[in-house]
């Protein structure tokens, strides 16, 4: 089939058999490196992206549900990521890296959700990220560095 | 300063890994693994999958010399199973093809038939006499003898004696970035980009296998998207070259996660039975320790292992008498190998668990009995080797019962909570014997940089951010001045393995051998091109400056001197730290570590939540302290992860984990804020003033851990990762079922 | 309508019936799909997929005058649990939502299918409150209990949770570790002003449900702990059950 969808602002028409897995889409075809496979059961997060605003495992979407949709990876994020980055860094929260765009993802998602001057409580944040598996970490520094950057 | 290079464009995706960006017309590659543990090749025929339109290269054990095999200790292990498959997901071929359907096509026309062999699954059957034999030599892989003093008589004069027995979980490093890489072959050569943490030892590994010489394989072996040893193995380097120089074209291979779990290395399994015993006053006299490991399919860093658990089972202590034994058995679980915490790991939770059993039991405080037994400064290494002196063990025990007391859970009807301590040492570096030496090269690039050259790898450990510390310290130089390469054959300096915690005491010692050396002949030159005298000048950022005319500008800038006098380079090589012993392998030089853990247990469902870990590191002052702390905290969870959740069961040789939807490796939501307190104090003449940070904080957190269960459930675990169903079972023998 | 194509998506619910009633066996009703797709392989799936997500179900949650709450059947599960009517209502489903699969899941993973696939978090939860499921074209809502064969023939459109009043709902899961875990057990209740329902799930087992009286006198039924599975996870579901209703039972005393 066809599909036709905006990645990173960009419009895409691509023919697809209906059950591509996103992954492949964006990081075979369309360059996409920011989108890792590594558990590709949706059980790690390193491919994470945002589909409509809100965060997804690309290896569990089709491509034939990427149809009509407003894709945006790690590369695509910009500006929207600056202030996470720079907090990030500040607190040293990202190691081997391999984990760190989908984990990005799933942080600019929570964090936009988030009304202006809502304090984000620890529990919140780790249902969030609860998905995103970092081997690296410890999560520490990560967890500092978020909570520190929503209150 | 940041813990990480590369930092902004991990996070955006534009940092590239070694398996990523493949050139134009790379192959796909991909493999027949075995589907069972055991069994005879009876036959092999690829000629079909060969002969498929877009198929390039199809490799068996056949395209291998026939005696080329792999081990460090003992080489035991062919790059494709040979007349034999000794572990589920052992590769039997290779293919590389157009695309991935090629390829997937071209492996099913693969005939092969395997006969099966009865399946040796646990260590200790492995050793039975009448046990099927892995290999030709028999089940016994390795084994390690130690005694000092009289144990038996010792354990006469105790007033308290203990056994314990625990047995340890295999744990997958389960790295975030899968095995793989991309090999590019060239008429005379191959370029090999696949993680490893030893760029030149691969590079002879795979020049001898493909019949090369060394210099027509360029080996580059970071970044590395996460490893904790799993990648110091040679993982699937041998057959992507293989398929490349059969292929004469760039492959990309890169194992699926389901693979990976069947064919990374694992840590390996022990079964520690302990014996100690201490008198009234609490001086632990006797250690009888008889240690079981399960070694998997091939020797790998096995022996090693090995080695390494029993040096480190007398843990910080002084014991005056010891009788070690331990075996490492063949199996067809996987295969072992080398992963972050190397054998101490498993022993020095035992060990920590024993002391507490036997401190509750002389009724003396945990850290006071820790205290009474710490070994003295000067004393001889646990094997009694000669060892670096440890006059911090001290300082670490105070920092340790200096900490803040813990804020106490409140007590319910529900949970019940426990609070451990350990404090531990581990082996730096390799044993006797290294490879501990190391070279590098500080060179004055063209392009006017600093350049420090070495082979060590970049895991995210932090190692290049380290290095640039260590050569702004070293050199009034600005950031712009200064480079660090890394991670590849290409540094004209075999460094050695960026593991056992070696990789920042190597770059601290390459930098600082080479400092003044390398500083001779930047002045030399220098003071040639400005015609004055070398005292007359002084190197700053960007340049020299001469002394008596200062400016904001060098006088003569990196970049111009370089133009000048051609790019300067000074080699450097430095002896290992280490001493030899008959006998025994031995480490010289050794880091401690202390750690407080607590825990909450739920006595309803039995389930152990880590709810606070302090780790107190004496690795001296924290050269790149974000880095420091990450590797401490990173540790920790990984710790806890041994202690809590994670194992990989095999049933009859058939590997039941194949995902991370049934291997559990700890989320955000199980681990706790890790509170990471440096112990900074070493000897004024310590010979390094650092230690490694890389495995130290796992081998205290995870007794800790263990200890903190101990202490809640007055009953010390025996298997781990502590399992619900235990724990239930401690609470119901106790009376204590809700 | 192609529906030569093994997936399609229909227009509005009518065009999904009548593709379904074209299809027959050889076609499923499918939304999020994060679960069904993992048994599919690389062939992709067997049948032809209608994708009801993007069909309008109505809001995805609606308080009736009853007090009863409707819930869209194809409503992601990560809006659900952020939606305010349903903190507000119903906090016990929210906070439990946190534990079933990950966000970006959950962004994916609807109700309907959670509850429908077979071995769901939520259907113990669901069971418990004595939710009813509306399917399309058929009036009468159905409890969960009911619903046993062919359960992906007809089309789920709404879940109904009748009004709690003041019935107190525990829920609580055992997984492998404290977040993003396939469930070992999950049990639940809903403790009214004379009965009590109570369900559990034992690893894969079916759910059982069990109703008895409040205050309760005497040890819990047997039946909540039969299914193929081992002693402990019997042993953790008993546990758990009988805590929750001895605070309960404390709390009224109080």
């Amino acid at each position: 089939m066809r599909i036709s969808f905006t990645l990173n602002g960009e419009p895409q028409n691509r023919q697809v058999n209906p059950f591509d897995k996103a992954t492949s889409i964006l990081a075979e075809q369309c360059g996409q490196e920011s989108v890792k496979t590594s558990c590709a059961i949706g059980r790690c997060g390193a491919c994470t992206i945002l589909v409509d605003g809100k965060s997804a495992n690309a290896c569990l979407l089709i491509a034939a549900k990427m149809d009509g949709t407003d894709v945006v990876t790690a590369e695509g994020l910009g500006a929207r990521a600056d202030a996470i980055i720079d907090r990030l860094r500040q607190n040293g929260a990202i190691q081997c890296g391999y984990c760190a765009p989908g984990l990005l993802i799933s942080l600019v998602a929570l964090l936009e959700r988030a009304p202006d001057g809502d304090k984000l409580e620890r529990q919140e944040l780790e249902t969030v990220l609860a998905g995103n598996l970092c081997r690296c970490s410890g999560y520490t520094a990560l967890r500092k560095a978020i909570l520190a950057l929503s209150s | 300063m940041n813990a990480v290079t590369g930092l902004e464009e991990k996070l955006r995706g534009t940092f590239r890994y070694l398996a990523e960006g493949q050139p134009e017309g790379t192959l796909h590659g991909a493999l027949l693994t075995s589907p069972l543990a055991h069994a005879t090749i009876r036959r092999l025929d690829v000629s079909a999958a060969r002969s498929l339109n877009g198929v390039h290269a199809v490799v068996t054990a056949a395209d291998v010399p026939s005696d080329f095999l792999m081990g460090t200790a003992i080489l035991d292990r062919p790059p494709l199973a040979r007349a034999k498959v000794r572990f589920q997901g052992e590769p039997i071929a290779a293919v590389a093809a157009e695309t991935k359907a090629i390829a997937d096509a071209a492996l099913a026309l693969i005939a092969f038939e395997l006969e099966p062999l009865p399946i040796v699954s646990a260590p200790r059957d492995a050793l039975d006499e009448g046990a099927a034999k892995l290999h030709d030599s028999g089940n016994l892989c390795s084994d390690f003898i130690y005694s000092r003093g009289d144990a038996r008589a010792d354990f006469e004069d105790c007033a308290h004696v203990i056994d314990h027995t625990l047995t340890t979980p295999r744990q997958v490093p389960a790295a975030m970035e899968l095995e793989g890489g991309i090999c590019i072959p060239s008429p005379t050569g191959i370029e090999l980009r696949a993680a490893t943490h030893s760029p030149f030892y691969t590079r002879s590994l795979i020049a001898s296998m493909l019949g090369l010489p060394d210099k027509e394989v360029r080996v580059i072996g970071s970044p590395i998207g996460g490893s904790y040893g799993g990648k110091e193995e040679i993982h699937i380097q041998p057959v992507l070259a293989l398929l490349a120089w059969t292929a004469r074209r760039p492959v990309r291979l890169v194992l699926e996660r389901s693979q990976s779990m069947a064919f990374a290395t694992t840590r390996h399994p022990f079964e520690i039975a302990l014996k100690i015993g201490c008198d009234r006053a609490g001086r632990l006299l006797a250690l009888t320790a008889d240690v079981l490991v399960d070694n998997g399919a091939y020797a790998s860093f096995g022996p090693e292992v090995l080695d390494t658990g029993m040096e480190c089972i007398q843990s910080a202590y002084a014991f005056k008498s010891v009788s070690l034994r331990g075996r490492l058995a063949y199996t067809n679980n996987g295969v072992g190998g080398a992963f972050r915490g190397f054998g101490a790991l498993q022993t020095l939770t035992a060990i920590e668990l024993a002391v507490d059993i036997l401190a509750r039991k002389a009724s003396i405080d945990p850290l006071a009995f820790r205290r009474i037994n710490l070994a003295g400064a000067n004393d001889p290494g646990p094997l009694g080797q000669a060892i670096i002196p440890q006059p911090e063990l001290s300082k670490v025990a105070d920092a340790l019962s200096a900490l803040p007391v813990w804020r106490d859970e409140t007590p319910s009807q529900r949970y019940l909570s426990g609070t451990g301590y350990a404090l531990v040492r581990k082996g730096e570096g390799f044993a006797g014997g290294g490879p501990n030496g190391a070279s590098g090269v500080l060179a004055l690039t063209l392009d006017g940089q600093v350049t420090f050259q070495s082979s060590l790898v970049e895991m995210g450990q932090g190692l290049e951010s380290t290095v640039r510390n260590i050569l702004l310290a070293s050199f009034d130089l600005g950031d712009a001045d200064i480079c660090c390469a890394t991670g590849s054959s290409d540094a004209g300096a075999d460094s050695g393995p960026t593991s056992a915690s070696r990789g920042t005491q190597i770059a601290l010692r390459l930098i600082r051998a080479g400092k003044m050396p390398f500083l001779e002949k930047l002045y030399v030159g220098a003071a040639e091109i400005l015609q004055v005298p070398m005292d007359a000048l002084r190197l700053g950022p960007g340049g020299f400056y001469q002394r008596m005319a200062p400016q904001n500008k060098p006088d003569l800038s990196l970049s111009d001197l370089a133009a000048s006098a051609g790019e300067i380079v000074t080699r450097i090589d430095i002896p290992g730290i280490e001493t030899t012993q008959a006998g025994v392998k031995v480490h010289t030089l050794f880091t401690a570590c202390a750690a407080r853990a607590g825990v909450r247990i739920d006595r309803w469902t039995g389930q152990v939540v880590c709810t606070g870990l302090d780790l107190l590191p004496a690795c001296g002052p924290p050269i790149s302290p974000l880095a420091f702390h990450g590797q401490m905290t990173g540790a920790g969870a990984q710790a806890l992860g041994f202690c809590l959740t994670e194992h990989q069961p095999y049933e009859e040789g058939t590997v039941m984990a194949r995902n991370f939807d049934s291997y559990f490796i700890p989320t955000i939501a199980d681990v706790p804020d890790i509170n990471v307190h440096p112990v900074t104090w070493l000897a004024p003449d310590d010979p390094v003033g650092i230690r490694g940070a890389g495995e130290i904080g796992l081998n205290a957190a995870a007794p800790a851990i263990a200890n903190a269960v101990a202490s809640a459930l007055d009953a010390a675990p025996t298997h781990l990762p502590v399992r619900p169903e235990w724990v239930l079972g401690v609470l119901a023998r106790q009376g204590r079922t809700p | 309508m192609n529906v030569d194509t093994a997936y399609v998506r229909p227009a509005d619910m009518e065009d999904a019936i009548s593709i379904k009633a074209s299809l027959r066996a050889a076609g499923m009703y499918g939304c999020g799909l994060t679960a069904a797709q993992l048994g599919w392989g690389v062939k992709g799936p067997e049948q032809t997929i209608i994708d009801i997500s993007g069909l309008d179900f109505g809001p995805d949650v609606c308080l009736a005058d009853s007090g009863s709450m409707v819930l869209a059947a194809n409503a992601p599960l990560e809006r659900l649990r952020l939606n305010p009517l349903i903190s507000g209502q119903m906090p016990t489903f929210a906070d439990f939502l946190g534990y079933v699969g990950s966000t970006a899941m959950r962004n994916q993973a609807s109700l309907g299918g959670n509850l429908l696939w077979g071995a769901g978090d939520l259907e113990v939860l669901f069971a418990v409150v004595d939710a009813k499921l509306r399917f399309a074209g058929n009036g009468r809502a159905q409890s969960l209990g009911q619903i046993t064969s062919d359960r992906s023939d007809d089309l789920l459109v709404s879940i109904i949770v009748p009004a709690l009043q003041e019935s107190r709902i525990f829920v609580e899961k055992l997984g492998h570790r404290q977040a993003f875990s396939p469930a070992r057990v999950v049990v639940a209740g809903c403790v009214g002003r004379q009965s009590v329902r109570l369900a559990v799930r034992l690893a894969g087992n079916p759910v059982v449900l069990v109703e008895t009286s409040w205050p309760m006198n005497g040890p819990l039924d047997d039946a909540l702990f039969t299914g193929d599975t081992d002693i402990h996870l019997k042993t953790v579901a008993h546990n758990l059950l009988r805590g929750h209703l001895a605070q309960l039972a404390q709390q009224d005393m109080a």
